[in-house]
C-alpha cells in the first residue's frame, strides 16, 4: 500500500504532481489566469488602503487564500475540474482533500509572483504588497531631492496625495472556440456571394459574367496568402475580424444603387487587430481586381500621422510581399505586381523597412547628386537586386494602396501628382479609410469631414455608377455609427454598419494600472545645509532655497516612476523583446523640452535615483548617504548568503526597523543592474526624435521618451510598459490613447502615472479620477462640426481646384502651381476658368458639400473677387506692378538668389509712409 | 444528424455537417485516449480511422464554394464521425462499467465486513471511499492502472480484513455472516438473471449457482445442528467467493448485453437490420460483435504497418511507449516497423530518453 493518511500535509509527490500538471501545455491559460486573478486580487486589497491614505499596503495571505478557494477550488472551477481531476493529481486530492492541495497551489503561484518582481513579502512573510502598490509608496512619499549636501530629512515633500486604479484588460479572442478559422470566414464570403447578387459595375464592365467566378479564384488565391504568408501564431481571426471581412468585401465586389453609400465603423480594444478587420477585405479586393485587369489605385488608407502611416505601411509591405511572392511576383515591375503599395506622406522618402531577402535596409532611392533621398520605389541597401518596384514613395504612383495622412491626400486632389495617382484611371479608388478615426476631432475632424466630402464627389465624377466603400476604425470612440455617418457625410445611420467583438468574443487578459498623483501647492522652501542641520530653523545661517513646484514632482516621478516599474528583459515571456521603457506626455512642446532637460539633468548629472539606492544588500559603492547599511549587514545570515537582512524583506518598524525605508528615501526593489544606472532619455518634438540637450538622434536607445500628443497615436514599442501624464489630459479620448500606448502585448500589465498639479482642472481630474479610469460614453464623445461654414468654406474653393484636376481640357497644373518658366499658379487662367465654367462649378460645389446654391455661387463669387484682385497694383501710388506679377518676381527671383531688392525697397518706403 | 434528404440550403447543411463531424472527432478522440490510459485501446485500426477522419475533415474545410455534392460529402463524413464516436463511447462506457460491477461486488462485502465488531476495517473503508470518489469523477485509469487507489488494491486490502474477521470471530459467527453475505450477493445477481431473461439473453448459471448453494445448504445444515467442522470457516469463506463471482459474472453479462446492443445499433444503421447480428447480442458475444464492426466501420485498413505506426505516432504525441502500448504489435514487429518508417522518411527524427 502506498496510501498516505488523509491527515498528513501533503508530501513532495503530490506537490510535484499537481504542479506538474498546472505547467502542463494544457493548462497553460489556466496558470496565467490563476496568477493573473491572484496578484488582482492582492493589488484590489492594497489599493483599497492606498486609497483610504494607507501607503504601507500589504494584503494578508489568510484573506487572499480564503478568496482562492471561493473563486478557484469550488466544485466546478477550472482547477479543479481541469487539474484536480487529473489522472494523476485526483489520487492526492482524495488523500489529502481538496483544500490543503489548493494551498500547495495557492503558495507556489504566490511564490512565482514573488520570484517574477509582481509582488513582496512584507513585515512576516504572512503579508504581501504587490509592486505596483510599492512603486505607489514610493511616490506618495518622494520628496525633492537637490544634491548630497541637504538632507532629505529638511527638503520638501512633493505630493500631497496617491490613488490606485486597476482596470481590467480585455482583448478580442483569437483562438478556441471563440474565434473562426480562415477557411470559415473565406467560405462566408463565397456564401454571400452565392445568392442573387450582381457585380459592382467596375466589376461587371471588366469580368462581365465571368465576375462570380474570378472572385471567387481571387478568395483561392487570398487563402494560401492566410495560410502559409502570416506568422505561425496567426492562425485564426477573431470573430469580429471574419464579420468585417465578410462584409466589408462583399459590399464592395456587388452592386448597390447608386448614393447608397455604406459606411462601416470597427471598433476594437488598442492592439486587438483592427487592421487586419479592414486590411484583409483591402487586399482580397486588390487581388480581385489585378484578376479583372483594373488599373490604378483601390484603396487609399488614411492616417493622421506621418510616424503613423510608415507604421502601417511596413506591415502593408509585408503582407503584400507574401502575396506578391506566393504568386511569383515578388520582383516584377510595378504594372506587373498583383498589389502595388505607396507611400506618399510628406516624409515619405524616409521610410526604412526590412529588406524581406536578407538583413538589409529598403529604403526609397538616392538623390542624383547624393543629398538625401528622392521619390522611387525601395530597394535594399546590401543586394541590388533586392529591388521592389511595386513598392513606391513616388507621390504620382497609381499604386493599388497608396497610405498618406489626410493633409496628403487634401493636396493631392489639387496637384499633378494626385490627377495620376488618383484621377487617370477608368475607375477611381472603392477604399477610403480613416483608421484611428477618433482623432479626427475639432477642427482636425471639419478638415477631414470635408475632404472626404470633396474625395466623393471627385469619384463620383470619375465612374457616377460606382459606389466608394468608406471604412472608418477606432479604440476610443462613443456612439460610432454617429460620428461615422457624419464624418463621411452618410444620409442615413443605417447605411454605417458597426462591427465590433460582442462580449463573449472578449476575454480580460490582464490588468493595468493608473497612479494618480497629486502635487503639493507650489512653494519656496529653504533647506539648510552644513552645520545648520542641527540649529533651530529661526538660526539656520546657511541655506539652499528651492522651489517646490508641480513641475519639481513629475522631475522627481519620472525618473522614480523609471527605476521602480517592473522590468522585464530578454524574458521568455516576452519571447526576447525587453519591457523596460516609459513614454511620457506633455500637452506643449515648451514642456517637452523643459521636463526632458531637467530629468536629463537630475539622471546624468546629479544622479539623484542614486540617493535612493538600497546599498546594504547591493554589491559596489554605496551611494546613498542615509542607507544603514552597517546595521543591517551586521545581522545578516551567512548560511543563507545574505548580504544584510533587508534583503529578502524591506525592513518595517515591528522588525528591523530602517527609518530611511519608512521615509520613502529607500527605494528597495531598484536592484536590477540596468535600472542602477542613469537612464537614456529623449524627446520628440516638432516630428523629430532627440536627446533633450542634443539634436543627436537617438533612435531606439532610450529609456524615457518625453512627447506631445503627436505620438499618441499608432506608436507601437512594444518595450513600453508605462506612460505618464504630466497634468490633466485634453480630453479624455485622448489620454486613453496615450496609455494605450504602454503595454502592446496582452500579456503586459502597463502601468500609467498621472500627475496632476495645482490648477482647478487637475484637482478636478483628481477627486474624479474615474472619469480617467472608467470613462463614461459622455466622455469619450468626440465633438464634430462637420457642417462648420468656415472650414468648409476653404474646402469649397479647393475643391474648385479638385474640379480643374479632374476634368479634360483645364489647364489644371498651371492653375494650381505654374508652368515652367513661369512661376506659381497661372491667375488668367484661373479667371478663364472661373468664367466659363461657373455653372459647372456651381453645380460641383452644391453636389460635393450638399449646400444650397447661394452658398456655392458666395463661395464662387469671392474666388473669382480674390483672383481679380491679384491684378490690382501691389501699393497703389507707390508701386504699381500688379500684385501676382510682383509677387511671382519675387518668388522666383528669392528662390535663386535668397533675396529681392524690389520687395525690400518696397517694405521701406511703406514703413516710410506709416510715419 | 445532418437532414439526409438535402431539401435545406447546401451551405447550413455543409456548415452543420463540419461542426457535427469536428465535434464527433473531439468527443471519438476523448474517448480512445480514455481507453488508451486505461491500457484498453481498441485495435489500431481505430487510430488509423481517426487519422482519416481528421484528413477527411481537413479536406472539407478546404472546401471554399459549396455545392449540393460538398454537402453531401459533409455529411457523409459526419455520420462517419458519429458512427467512429459512437463506438469508441460504447467501449469506453463498457470498460468503465465493468469496474463499476467489481466495485459494487467490493462495497456490499465492504458492507459485510463493517458489520463485525472488534475488527479494524478503517484502512478499507478510506480505500473504498477513495475509490468510490475517483469513480464518480470517472477516474478510471487510476482504479484500473494506477498505484495508489485501485480495485485491485481494495480487494487486497478487503482479504486482509476478511482474514483478520476469519481469526476474531467464533466458527459459528462467522458462517452466520458469511450466509447473511452470500443472501445479499444472491439477491443481487438473482435481479440481474432475472433482467437478462426479460431482455431475452439469459445466461446459464445453474452449475455454478449449484456449487454456492450446495456450500451454504451444508453450511446451515451444520449451524442449525451446531455441528461446524473445522472445514465450515474455510467452506464459508469459498462461498462468499463464489456469490462474488457470481454476482461480477452477471453483472458483466448486463454491461456486455448493453454493449452488444449500441455495437448492433451502429452496425444495423450502416449495414441495415441483420439477424445474426441479433443472435450476438442475445449471446452477448462481444468479439464477434467488436471484430464486425471494426471490419465494417473502421474497415480493411491498406495502410502498411509503417504506415498504421505512424498514425499510431501522431495520435500518442509522438511517444513510442505509448502507441506501442495501445497498439497490437509485439515490440519486435513495433520498433521493426519503427525503422521501415524512419527509412521511408515517414518519420524524421527520434530523440530516446531513459526514465
Amino acid at each position: 500500500m502506498t496510501q498516505t493518511t488523509a491527515s498528513g500535509a501533503p508530501g513532495a509527490e503530490a506537490i510535484d504532481t499537481v504542479w506538474t500538471e498546472l505547467q502542463a501545455e494544457s493548462n497553460e491559460r489556466l496558470l496565467r489566469a490563476l496568477k493573473a486573478t491572484t496578484l488582482r486580487r492582492v493589488d484590489e486589497l492594497c489599493k483599497r488602503q492606498i486609497n483610504a491614505g494607507v501607503y504601507d499596503s500589504s494584503a494578508k495571505l489568510s484573506e487572499v487564500f480564503a478568496w482562492f478557494e471561493d473563486e478557484h477550488l469550488a466544485n466546478d472551477s477550472e482547477l479543479v475540474e481541469a487539474v484536480f481531476q487529473a489522472d494523476q493529481v485526483q489520487p492526492h486530492v482524495v488523500s489529502y482533500g481538496r483544500e490543503a492541495m489548493g494551498r500547495i497551489v495557492f503558495r507556489r503561484i504566490v511564490e512565482t509572483l514573488e520570484a517574477d518582481d509582481e509582488l513582496l513579502y512584507v513585515y512576516d512573510r504572512q503579508r504581501v504588497r504587490s509592486r505596483v502598490a510599492e512603486m505607489a509608496r514610493y511616490f506618495a512619499l518622494i520628496r525633492q531631492r537637490l544634491d548630497e549636501d541637504t538632507d532629505f530629512e529638511f527638503t520638501p515633500n512633493l505630493v500631497k496625495m496617491v490613488k490606485l486604479d486597476i482596470i481590467d484588460r480585455e482583448q478580442p479572442i483569437v483562438e478556441g472556440d471563440a474565434a473562426v478559422s480562415f477557411q470559415d470566414t473565406l467560405r462566408q464570403i463565397n456564401r454571400k456571394l452565392s445568392g442573387d447578387v450582381s457585380p459592382s459595375p467596375e466589376l461587371e464592365a471588366t469580368l462581365g459574367d465571368d465576375w462570380l467566378a474570378e472572385v471567387k479564384a481571387s478568395v483561392r488565391l487570398f487563402r494560401d496568402f492566410l495560410d502559409d504568408g502570416l506568422p505561425e501564431e496567426f492562425d485564426q481571426l477573431a470573430a469580429y475580424q471574419k464579420r468585417a471581412f465578410v462584409d466589408v468585401y462583399t459590399n464592395a465586389v456587388t452592386d448597390r444603387e447608386l448614393d447608397d453609400e455604406r459606411g462601416h465603423v470597427i471598433t476594437a480594444s488598442t492592439g486587438g487587430g483592427k487592421t487586419e478587420a479592414f486590411l484583409f477585405p483591402v487586399l482580397l479586393y486588390c487581388l480581385t481586381a489585378w484578376k479583372a485587369g483594373l488599373e490604378g489605385n483601390r484603396a487609399v488608407l488614411t492616417y493622421p500621422r506621418r510616424d503613423l502611416c510608415d507604421n502601417q505601411f511596413e506591415r502593408l509591405f509585408e503582407y503584400a510581399h507574401k502575396i506578391n511572392d506566393q504568386l511569383g511576383h515578388a520582383t516584377v515591375s510595378f504594372e506587373e505586381a498583383p498589389i502595388s503599395i505607396a507611400l506618399q506622406h510628406g516624409n515619405r522618402n524616409y521610410v526604412e523597412l526590412d529588406c524581406p531577402a536578407c538583413e538589409g535596409t529598403l529604403t526609397a532611392p538616392d538623390r542624383d547628386h547624393g543629398d538625401g533621398k528622392q521619390d522611387g520605389c525601395l530597394s535594399c541597401s546590401n543586394h541590388d537586386d533586392h529591388r521592389y518596384e511595386w513598392a513606391t514613395t513616388d507621390r504620382s504612383a497609381a499604386a493599388d494602396v497608396i497610405v498618406m495622412t489626410q493633409n496628403s491626400l487634401h493636396l493631392r486632389m489639387m496637384d499633378r501628382y494626385g490627377e495620376e495617382a488618383f484621377w487617370s484611371q477608368a475607375y477611381p479608388t472603392k477604399f477610403l479609410v480613416l483608421d484611428e478615426v477618433h482623432v479626427y476631432t475639432e477642427q482636425a475632424g471639419m478638415h477631414v469631414a470635408n475632404v472626404v466630402r470633396r474625395f466623393k464627389r471627385a469619384s463620383r465624377e470619375l465612374a457616377p455608377g460606382q459606389v466608394p466603400s468608406l471604412v472608418a476604425s477606432s479604440a476610443t470612440i462613443h456612439n460610432p455609427k454617429d460620428f461615422t455617418r457624419r464624418i463621411f457625410g452618410i444620409a442615413d445611420e443605417d447605411d454605417v454598419r458597426w462591427i465590433e467583438p460582442d462580449d463573449d468574443e472578449m476575454d480580460t487578459v490582464g490588468s493595468e494600472y493608473i497612479i494618480f498623483v497629486k502635487a503639493t501647492e507650489p512653494r519656496d522652501v529653504p533647506v539648510p545645509i552644513g552645520d545648520s542641520v542641527f540649529k533651530p530653523q529661526d538660526e539656520w545661517d546657511d541655506v539652499e532655497r528651492t522651489t517646490a513646484s508641480n513641475l519639481s514632482c513629475m522631475i522627481q516621478i519620472a525618473y522614480g516612476f523609471w527605476h521602480t516599474a517592473r522590468k522585464e528583459r530578454g524574458g521568455t515571456r516576452t519571447d526576447g523583446v525587453d519591457k523596460d521603457k516609459v513614454l511620457g506626455f506633455v500637452d506643449s512642446i515648451d514642456s517637452v523640452s523643459r521636463l526632458g532637460n531637467s530629468v536629463e539633468d537630475a539622471e546624468q548629472n546629479r544622479h539623484l535615483f542614486e540617493f535612493r539606492r538600497p546599498d546594504a544588500f547591493l554589491r559596489g559603492e554605496g551611494s546613498n548617504p542615509d542607507c544603514h547599511d552597517e546595521t543591517f549587514t551586521a545581522g545578516a545570515d551567512d548560511t543563507f548568503d545574505e548580504r544584510a537582512v533587508c534583503e529578502h524583506l524591506p525592513p518595517n518598524r515591528y522588525l528591523n526597523e530602517c527609518p530611511t525605508y519608512e521615509a520613502g528615501e529607500c527605494w528597495w526593489t531598484m536592484t536590477q543592474n540596468f535600472e542602477l544606472r542613469p537612464m537614456r532619455m529623449a524627446i520628440q518634438k516638432s516630428g523629430k526624435r532627440q536627446r533633450p540637450s542634443s539634436s543627436e538622434n537617438p533612435g531606439d536607445e532610450w529609456d524615457q521618451l518625453v512627447a506631445t500628443s503627436t505620438l499618441e497615436v499608432g506608436f507601437d514599442n512594444e518595450s513600453i510598459i508605462g506612460t505618464f501624464q504630466y497634468r490633466a489630459p485634453m480630453s479624455v479620448p485622448s489620454f486613453l490613447q496615450r496609455k494605450g500606448r504602454g503595454g502592446r502585448d496582452a500579456e503586459d500589465r502597463p502601468v500609467t502615472v498621472v500627475v496632476l498639479g495645482s490648477t482647478s482642472t487637475d484637482s478636478y481630474y483628481f477627486h474624479h479620477s474615474d472619469y480617467l479610469s472608467d470613462p463614461r460614453d459622455e466622455h469619450l464623445e468626440i465633438p464634430l462640426d462637420e457642417k462648420n461654414r468656415y472650414i468648409r468654406s476653404e474646402h469649397m474653393i479647393a475643391a474648385v481646384f479638385d474640379y480643374f484636376n479632374i476634368h479634360e481640357g483645364i489647364d489644371a497644373r498651371a492653375i494650381y502651381k505654374g508652368r515652367w518658366p513661369d512661376y506659381g499658379p497661372d491667375v488668367d487662367e484661373l479667371q478663364v476658368e472661373l468664367e466659363r465654367r461657373g455653372s459647372d462649378l456651381k453645380n460641383w460645389l452644391e453636389t460635393a458639400f450638399d449646400v444650397d446654391e447661394d452658398e456655392a455661387a458666395t463661395a464662387l463669387e469671392r474666388l473669382t473677387a480674390y483672383a481679380g484682385s491679384l491684378e490690382d497694383p501691389v501699393a497703389p501710388g507707390i508701386e504699381e506692378t500688379p500684385y501676382w506679377a510682383f509677387f511671382r518676381e519675387a518668388v522666383e527671383e528669392a528662390g535663386s538668389s535668397g533675396s529681392y531688392p524690389p520687395l525690400d525697397d518696397l517694405v521701406t518706403q511703406l514703413r516710410g509712409e506709416r510715419k | 444528424m445532418p437532414d439526409p434528404v438535402g431539401e435545406e440550403d447546401p451551405w447550413d447543411r455543409f456548415d452543420h455537417a463540419l461542426a457535427l463531424a469536428r465535434n464527433n472527432l473531439d468527443a471519438a478522440r476523448y474517448r480512445y485516449e480514455g481507453l488508451a490510459k486505461m491500457k484498453a485501446a481498441p485495435p489500431g485500426g481505430y487510430v488509423s480511422a481517426l487519422q482519416d477522419l481528421e484528413t477527411d475533415i481537413e479536406s472539407l474545410d478546404n472546401v471554399l464554394d459549396v455545392t449540393v455534392d460538398d454537402a453531401e460529402r459533409a455529411e457523409a463524413i459526419a455520420r462517419q464521425s458519429d458512427i467512429l464516436a459512437d463506438v469508441l463511447d460504447a467501449t469506453w462506457s463498457f470498460e468503465t462499467a465493468l469496474l463499476d460491477v467489481e466495485l459494487d461486488v467490493y462495497r456490499t462485502w465492504h458492507a459485510s465486513l463493517e458489520r463485525v465488531d472488534g475488527v479494524d476495517w478503517s484502512d478499507a473503508t478510506a480505500e473504498l471511499e477513495s475509490v468510490t470518489e475517483l469513480a464518480a469523477n470517472e477516474n478510471y485509469t487510476q482504479l484500473r492502472t494506477g498505484e495508489q487507489f485501485t480495485l485491485q488494491n481494495l480487494s487486497r486490502n478487503l482479504r486482509t480484513v476478511e482474514k483478520s474477521v476469519m481469526e476474531a470471530m467464533d466458527a459459528a459467527e462467522y458462517v452466520r455472516r458469511c450466509l447473511q453475505t452470500v443472501e445479499e450477493f444472491e439477491e443481487q445477481f438473482v435481479g440481474d438473471l432475472k433482467a437478462l431473461v426479460r431482455a431475452e439473453a439469459s445466461v446459464q448459471l445453474k452449475e455454478q449457482r449449484k456449487d454456492v448453494t450446495d456450500l451454504t445448504d451444508r453450511l446451515s445444515e451444520q449451524l442449525d445442528g451446531n455441528e461446524l467442522d473445522e472445514q465450515a470457516v474455510t467452506d464459508a469463506r469459498c462461498a462468499i467467493e463464489g456469490a462474488m463471482m457470481l454476482k461480477y459474472y452477471t453483472g458483466h453479462a448486463i454491461r456486455a448485453f448493453e454493449y452488444c446492443q449500441r455495437l448492433a445499433d451502429v452496425l444495423n444503421a450502416v449495414d441495415g437490420a441483420d439477424e445474426s447480428i441479433d443472435g450476438l447480442v442475445e449471446t452477448r458475444n462481444v468479439h464477434k460483435l467488436r471484430a464486425r464492426v471494426e471490419d465494417t466501420i473502421v474497415g480493411v485498413t491498406t495502410k502498411t504497418d509503417a504506415e498504421r505506426i505512424v498514425d499510431l505516432l501522431r495520435e500518442h504525441d509522438g511517444s513510442l511507449e505509448a502507441a506501442l502500448d495501445a497498439s497490437e504489435f509485439n515490440s519486435v514487429t513495433f520498433f521493426e516497423s519503427v525503422r521501415t518508417a524512419f527509412e521511408e522518411g515517414l518519420i524524421v527524427d527520434m530523440e530516446v530518453t531513459f526514465e
